[in-house]
C-alpha cells in the first residue's frame, strides 16, 4: 500500500515527522480544532476516571499535546509506497527531532531525505533498468508539498459535529488498540482481529484504517511496514576500502520473524509500483511486504502517550491476587510451592526457576532505579538535558529447565504461570506441535480454573482472543510483540525450532522487555549446554524422573540395518529373543525404524517371527495415527512401529524401547536420548529396557549413553534416587 | 576457529536444493535416456524430486481429445458452443488436488517463486503449441531443413520457431483492487517469463473493466454472465496491434498479409469464459489478430 509523509509542528520550531495511511483522520486530528477539542475531552474523561481512584484530580488538558495555536503541517502531496515512507520518517526524525527548524528547512530536509531513501532503496532494487525507467516520474513525485494550517471548522452547529465526532473517534480508537495490544498484525490480520474484537466502529463514517490512524497519532500503537528496508551501510573507512571485501548488500529485514537478506525476494509489486521485497521464512503465516503494514500493538519506547491505556489481561477473578506486586510481598516461595505436590528435585528446580523470574521482574526496576540518577547527573555536569529515552534494556532473561524426560516438566511450570498471574502479567506457554498444544489444553485449563486460557495453533477459533495464559504453537508467536511477562518455550530443540533464527528472534520478540523467559529441554542443543555450565546461562536441571527411579540406560546390540533385515527376510536371534523377553514381561514395544518406507515392511517381517502377537505400523502418513496410538495404550496393539514422530510427548506405561538403525544420520544424539526416554516412564514400571540397534557403535550412540548416565550420576549425587538405588554405587 | 573450517565444509558440500512442491532435497533426477524419463518433465527436473516430479499430470500431446480447448477428455463445451474468437487453448497439465494446492500457494498465499514452477511448467506446452502452429502455416518456408534436422527440442530452434509463429503474447488482466491486494497477477508473471525465455514481447492489451466476484466460487452459467463486457482493450492497443501487424507484413511469408497471431496467457481454463472474452475484445479492435491461448492447468 501506499502512505503519505508529513511533518507537523509540535511546538514552537519543534517538528515531527510520520506516516498517515488515511490523509483524512491525519488531517483531521491536527488540523480541526474542533475535532481535537473532541479528542481532548475524551483524554480528561478517561483521565478523570483513572485518576479518582487514587484521589487526584485531573490534569490540565494539554495531556495530548495539543495546542492548536500554532499548529501546522507540511504534507506530502504524492503517496510513497508503505516502507519507503515509514524509512523517512524514521530518519529525518532520528536527525531532526530535537532541532529547532524554520518552515522553509523542514520541506528541505523531507525532500532531501526522501530523495536520498529512494536512491538508496533503488540502488537495491534488482533490476536496475527497469528502476531507471521508472525513476523520472517518481524523482519529480518527490517534490510536491503544500503547508496545512490548523482551522477552526465555522459555524457553531458544524463545530459541535466535530467534537462529538472527535470524541467518538477518540473512544472507538482506544478501544481498537485496547484490542490490538501486545500484537503485531499483518494489515488484513489487524482488521479480523477488529472485526472478532467487536470494536465498535463510531457512526460517522470512520474505517477500520480510521481508527488505527487516529491511535497510532495518540501513541496508543505503532504503524509500520512489514519489511524493515535496512541501511545500506556505506562505510568510508580505509580499511574496508583496502581489503574491497564485498559487502553484502543488505535488503531489509523482516519485522515479524526477523530473518534477513536471505529470505528476502523481491518482485515487481502491484500494490506500489516498485520493486518490493517479502519475507519467504514466514510465508505461512500471511506474507509480510515491504509495502505491506504491520500493526504494532505497543507504542513506541520513550513516546509512551500521557494517559495509557488499562493492561489486556482482564482482571484476575480473586480479589486477593489481583493487586500489584509491588504493595505486598508475596508468600514465601515454599508455601506457594506445596500445594502442588512435586517431587524434591522438581521442588528444587521450581524453586530456582521462581526465583529467577521474580528476581527478573523486580530486578529490571530497580536497576532502573540505581543506573538512572547516576545518568542524570553524569549528563547534568555536561550540560546535556537527558533524553526521553531509557538506555537500552537487556531482552527478557534466559532459563534453562533441563529436566530428563519423564522428568514431570508441565507440573514444574504450574508455580511459574501462577506467580505471574499473580503478579498481574501474562503468560504465554509455546511448543512445536499442534498435538501437545491440544494435550496441554486440558491440564492447564483444570490447574487453573479461575484464569483465561486462550489455545492458538493453526485453524484455531480463539484466534483474535486475549486472555492471562495463552498456550500455543511456536509460528504463531509471529503474532505478538511484547506481550507477556512470562514467557515458556517447551521442547526448544524440536523440529522447528532446532537452528530456526527466525523462531528464537519470535519467541524474543513475544516476550515484554522486562520478563523472562523459560526454556524446557530434556537435550538442549550444543550452545546451550556449553553456556549453561559455563555459567552464561541461568539454569536449573532436574536429573531424575518424578517416580525417582534412575534412566534406563540403553544396551548396544550388534545386529545389521534394517534395509539388510528387509531384503534378506530375516531377523537375527538377539533382536528376536531381546524382543520375546520384552513381551514375556508384559511390556509394551516401541519398535523405531529411520524411514517411513521401512514401518511396513519391517511390520510384516517381525510378525513372522513372533506370531500372535499384535503388531502395527505407523508414521507421519498414516492418517490413522491417532487411532493406533490409541490402540498401543490400550495394550490392544503389543509392538507398535514407528518413526520419529512419536519420539516426543507420548507416555505409555510399562514400555520397553528398540531402535534399529541407531547409528542411521537422521538419528541425533538429542533424539536418541528422547527415544529412550519413552521407556520406565510410570511408577509400576521404572525399569524399562532401552535396546540401541546398529551395525555399528557411533558417535551419537555413545553420546547420548553418556549424556543419560550422567544425569543418573548427578541425581544419586544430589541423593534424589530413591534410597536401595540411591545408596549402590 | 571453528568458524573457519565450517565455512570451510560448506564449500565442500555438495549443492542440494530442495523441492519446490515438499521441500525435500532433490539429491537424485532422472535424465534423458533413463527409464522412467518424461520428456514433459525436463524443465523441471531440477525443481522437483522425483515423487512430485511423477506426481505432475501432464497432459501429453497425445492425451488431447478435444483440438479447440486442449482438454484430455471428450470435451462437451466446445461443442455445445463451437465457433468463437479464441481459435485455440493449450493446457499444461490437468487441474487435479496437488496442482489445486499449488496455485493456492501462489494466488492466496503470494509465494511468487512458485511462478518460476509454473512457468517451466508451460514450455513444454508452449513448444508443442508452437511446433503444431508452425507445421500448419510455416512447413513450406524450411522444408529442406526439417529434412535434415528433425525439429529438436533445443532451446535455439524454439525460439525461433516461437518468433515466427507468434506476434505477442498478452495476459488476462486483474482488476486494480485484485493487485492492490495480491500485489501481482500470475498471468503477468507466466506471461514475462515465456516472453522473456522465448524472446517475444509481452505486452499489456487488456483492462478489467469492472471487479466481480472470484471466478472459482462461480457456478458455470455465473462464470458465462460474469464475464459479459468484463475485459476492454487498453487505450493504445489498437495502436501496438496495428504496430504488430505493420511489422508482420514486412517480414516475408505470412500466410495473410497482417493478421496478427496473439497468445493469452492465463493460470487455468475451466469453463474458457474468461479467455474467450478476451479474445472477442480484441478482435473487436478491428485490426485481424488470430487470439490463442495457453494455460497452466485444464479444470
Amino acid at each position: 500500500m501506499k502512505a503519505w509523509i508529513y511533518a507537523v509542528q509540535i511546538g514552537p520550531k519543534k517538528w515531527r515527522a510520520d506516516i498517515s495511511i488515511l490523509p483524512k483522520a491525519t488531517q483531521l486530528y491536527w488540523l480541526d480544532g474542533s475535532f481535537s477539542q473532541g479528542v481532548r475531552e475524551w483524554d480528561n474523561r478517561v483521565d478523570f476516571r483513572v485518576k479518582k481512584g487514587t484521589g487526584h484530580l485531573a490534569e490540565s488538558a494539554s495531556a495530548g499535546g495539543l495546542q492548536t495555536d500554532h499548529k501546522s503541517l507540511w504534507w506530502g502531496v504524492c503517496s510513497q509506497p508503505l516502507g519507503i515512507a515509514v524509512e523517512t520518517a524514521g530518519r529525518w526524525n532520528g536527525m531532526f527531532a530535537g532541532r529547532s527548524l524554520e518552515k522553509q528547512q523542514v520541506k528541505e530536509q523531507l525532500e532531501q531525505m526522501l530523495k536520498h531513501v529512494w536512491k538508496e532503496c533503488r540502488a537495491r532494487e534488482t533490476s536496475v533498468r527497469a528502476a531507471r525507467k521508472r525513476a523520472d516520474n517518481e524523482q519529480s513525485s518527490c517534490g510536491e508539498w503544500e503547508l496545512l494550517a490548523a482551522y477552526d471548522s465555522g459555524s457553531g452547529s458544524e463545530c459541535e459535529l466535530r467534537r462529538a465526532q472527535g470524541q467518538a473517534w477518540a473512544a472507538a480508537a482506544d478501544a481498537a488498540a485496547y484490542a490490538l495490544q501486545g500484537r503485531a498484525l499483518l494489515h488484513s490480520e489487524a482488521h479480523s482481529l477488529l472485526a472478532a474484537a467487536g470494536a465498535a466502529l463510531p457512526v460517522v463514517g470512520a474505517s477500520w484504517d480510521a481508527l488505527l490512524q487516529l491511535a497510532a497519532h495518540r501513541g496508543r500503537l505503532r504503524l509500520s511496514s512489514a519489511i524493515a528496508a535496512a541501511a545500506a551501510g556505506r562505510q568510508r573507512g580505509a580499511s574496508s576500502l583496502a581489503l574491497a571485501w564485498p559487502r553484502q548488500r543488505r535488503s531489509g529485514r523482516c519485522r515479524r520473524c526477523g530473518s534477513g537478506a536471505a529470505h528476502m525476494r523481491r518482485t515487481p509489486c502491484a500494490a506500489c509500483g516498485r520493486m518490493c521485497a517479502y519475507c519467504e521464512a514466514c510465508l505461512g503465516m500471511g506474507r509480510a511486504r515491504e509495502c505491506g503494514l504491520l500493526v504494532l500493538g505497543s507504542p513506541a519506547p520513550g513516546q509512551e502517550p500521557a494517559t495509557a491505556l488499562p493492561v489486556a489481561t482482564p482482571s484476575a477473578p480473586s480479589a486477593a491476587w489481583s493487586s500489584p506486586h509491588a504493595d505486598r510481598p508475596l508468600v514465601p516461595l515454599a508455601d506457594r510451592l506445596r500445594h502442588w505436590g512435586l517431587s524434591p528435585a522438581q521442588l528444587a528446580a521450581a524453586g530456582e526457576a521462581l526465583r529467577f523470574i521474580e528476581a527478573a521482574a523486580a530486578g529490571q526496576t530497580a536497576g532502573n532505579g540505581r543506573l538512572l540518577p547516576f545518568y542524570r547527573q553524569l549528563a547534568a555536569r555536561f550540560g546535556f538535558t537527558p533524553s526521553a529515552q531509557a538506555p537500552s534494556e537487556p531482552g527478557p532473561r534466559e532459563f534453562l529447565l533441563w529436566a530428563v524426560t519423564g522428568a514431570g516438566k508441565t507440573e514444574m511450570i504450574f508455580p511459574l504461570i501462577e506467580s505471574t498471574l499473580q503478579r498481574g502479567g501474562r503468560a504465554l506457554l509455546a511448543t512445536p506441535r499442534r498435538d501437545v498444544v491440544l494435550e496441554l489444553d486440558p491440564r492447564i485449563r483444570k490447574a487453573f480454573p479461575g484464569y483465561s486460557v486462550v489455545t492458538l495453533y493453526g485453524g484455531s477459533s480463539q484466534r483474535w482472543e486475549t486472555g492471562h495464559i495463552t498456550l500455543s504453537t511456536t509460528h504463531q508467536l509471529y503474532r505478538f510483540e511484547a506481550a507477556f511477562e512470562l514467557v515458556i518455550i517447551d521442547e526448544l530443540d524440536a523440529f522447528p525450532y532446532l537452528g530456526d533464527e527466525q523462531l528464537y528472534f519470535a519467541a524474543r520478540k513475544a516476550g515484554k522487555p522486562v520478563g523472562a523467559r523459560v526454556l524446557l529441554s530434556a537435550t538442549p542443543p550444543e550452545e546451550l549446554q556449553r553456556a549453561a555450565s559455563r555459567g552464561r546461562l541461568a539454569h536449573a536441571r532436574v536429573p531424575v524422573r518424578y517416580h525417582r527411579h534412575p534412566l534406563p540406560v540403553p544396551l548396544l546390540l550388534r545386529i545389521p540395518g534394517t534395509a539388510e533385515l528387509i531384503s534378506r527376510n530375516r531377523v537375527p536371534d538377539k533382536l528376536v529373543q531381546a524382543l520375546r523377553h520384552s513381551l514375556s514381561r508384559e511390556a509394551q514395544l516401541f519398535v523405531f525404524v529411520a524411514k517411513i518406507r521401512h514401518v511396513e515392511p519391517m511390520c510384516h517381517l517381525l510378525r513372522r517371527f513372533l506370531k500372535g502377537v499384535a503388531i502395527a505400523g505407523t508414521s507421519s502418513v498414516d492418517p490413522e495415527r491417532t487411532e493406533k496410538v490409541q490402540l498401543f495404550r490400550k495394550r490392544e496393539i503389543r509392538l507398535l512401529v514407528t518413526t520419529t514422530i512419536l519420539e516426543r510427548g507420548v507416555t505409555v506405561p510399562r514400555s520397553d524401547v528398540f531402535i534399529l538403525d541407531a547409528g542411521a544420520g537422521l538419528f541425533d544424539a538429542a533424539s536418541l536420548v528422547q527415544m529412550a526416554g519413552r521407556a520406565g516412564r510410570s511408577g509400576d514400571d521404572p525399569f524399562g529396557k532401552v535396546y540401541f540397534c546398529s551395525p555399528d557403535k557411533t558417535r551419537s550412540q555413545t553420546s547420548a549413553v553418556r549424556q543419560i548416565t550422567a544425569m543418573n550420576r548427578f541425581a544419586r549425587k544430589r541423593g534424589y534416587l530413591l534410597g536401595r538405588e540411591g545408596g549402590r554405587q | 576457529m571453528s568458524w573457519l573450517l565450517r565455512a570451510f565444509f560448506e564449500l565442500l558440500r555438495p549443492a542440494y536444493r530442495s523441492c519446490r512442491i515438499c521441500g525435500k532435497m532433490i539429491t537424485e533426477a532422472r535424465l534423458e535416456g533413463m527409464a522412467g524419463f518424461n520428456p514433459y518433465a525436463r524443465y523441471v527436473k531440477n525443481m522437483l524430486c522425483l515423487d512430485c516430479c511423477g506426481s505432475v499430470p501432464w497432459i501429453e500431446t497425445g492425451q488431447i481429445r478435444c483440438h479447440a480447448c486442449g482438454r484430455s477428455v471428450p470435451c462437451e463445451d466446445c461443442i455445445r458452443a463451437p465457433g468463437s474468437e479464441l481459435v485455440r487453448n493449450r493446457s499444461a497439465v490437468r487441474y487435479d488436488e496437488g496442482m489445486k494446492a499449488l496455485l493456492a500457494r501462489l494466488k492466496y498465499r503470494g509465494d511468487e517463486a512458485i511462478s518460476l514452477l509454473l512457468e517451466a511448467m508451460l514450455y513444454p506446452a508452449f513448444e508443442h503449441m508452437t511446433s503444431d502452429i508452425h507445421r500448419l502455416y510455416f512447413s513450406h518456408l524450411d522444408r529442406r531443413k526439417h529434412r535434415f534436422q528433425s525439429w529438436s527440442d533445443s532451446l535455439q530452434g524454439s525460439v525461433n520457431q516461437a518468433s515466427v509463429v507468434w506476434d505477442a503474447i498478452t495476459y488476462v488482466p486483474i482488476s486494480i483492487q485484485r493487485a492492490q491486494e495480491r500485489g501481482f497477477n500470475q498471468a503477468q508473471l507466466l506471461a514475462d517469463g515465456l516472453a522473456k525465455r522465448y524472446s517475444l514481447p509481452a505486452i499489456a492489451l487488456l483492462d478489467r473493466v469492472r471487479d466481480t466476484p472470484k471466478q472459482s466460487i462461480q457456478s458455470r452459467k455465473a462464470r458465462f454472465h460474469n464475464t459479459e463486457a468484463l475485459f476492454s482493450p487498453v487505450p493504445e492497443a489498437v495502436r501496438l496491434l496495428q504496430l504488430l501487424s505493420a511489422n508482420g507484413s514486412v517480414q516475408q511469408g505470412r500466410h495473410s498479409a497482417n493478421t496478427i497471431r496473439i497468445l493469452i496467457m492465463d493460470d487455468i481454463y475451466t469453463t474458457g469464459s474468461t479467455l474467450r472474452a478476451c479474445a472477442k475484445s480484441l478482435c473487436e479492435t478491428g485490426v485481424p489478430v488470430e487470439v490463442y491461448s495457453l494455460t497452466w492447468a485444464r479444470g
